[in-house]
């Protein structure tokens, strides 16, 4: 649990607000441990102002508007819009997201971070890398054996 | 299985989580709460006693 009094802030000259929750960003480090990297914010961005985004070169990005409006990268943004790119610098230097605010401002969470290498297969919220692991951890919950045999003994009290 | 985190950041109101590790937090507007699924993991969210309640969930592998 990340509170909301511990999460570091960055603040510019021109009153742009980042609250920073995980990862790290401008000399600031989140207590989130990732196993790769990975940075995610909660930025607002006053009226009219322009905030360019420093973000690793093999980050993918991802965005999503809370309130405001104005442009994320060239994609003209409102809330609850998503925007999200692939790695956006084409050389060696670290890639720039220009975040523009229209006049009432624009806040939005900020997902970024390195893709990983190994293959992924999916079902429902069961995430393995093949196939056949991700039937067996199906299995597994049904059955509350394996990873999942705390399971066979517990209950929510919360959802109940 | 893959090593997934994740990150939820609470916008309105709060929620409360609980799962079979035996973690229990209830978790509000600013606040984070992270969770490494590991090898797997069973748990429960729920709203607060708020009239809204909101958060952004993201997944991440």
């Amino acid at each position: 649990m990340l509170r909301a009094n511990k999460t570091p802030l960055i603040r510019n000259p021109d009153g742009t607000l980042m609250r920073l929750l995980a990862g790290q960003y401008e000399g600031q480090r989140s207590t989130i441990q990732t196993a790769s990297p990975l940075l995610m914010m909660d930025v607002h961005v006053p009226a009219n102002a322009t905030l360019q985004l420093k973000l690793g070169r093999s980050f993918f990005v991802g965005t999503y508007v809370l309130s405001g409006t104005g442009t994320i990268g060239s994609r003209r943004v409102q809330p609850h819009s998503v925007a999200s790119s692939r790695p956006l610098a084409a050389g060696p230097e670290d890639s720039t997201l220009s975040c523009k605010a229209g006049p009432d401002g624009m806040r939005f969470l900020l997902y970024a971070g390195e893709p990983i290498p190994d293959p992924v297969s999916v079902d429902g919220y069961f995430v393995c890398c093949t196939p056949e692991e991700t039937q067996n951890a199906v299995t597994d919950f049904d059955r509350r054996e394996n990873s999942f045999a705390k399971g066979k003994s517990w209950s929510s009290a919360i959802a109940n | 299985m893959s090593w997934i985190v994740v990150l939820i950041s609470v916008t309105v109101g709060e929620f409360v989580h609980e799962d079979f590790m035996g973690w229990k937090e209830t978790f509000a507007k600013g606040d984070v709460h992270w969770m490494s699924t590991g090898k797997g993991i069973i748990h429960a969210q729920i709203p607060g006693p708020q009239p809204v309640n909101r958060h952004v969930q993201c997944k991440r592998l």
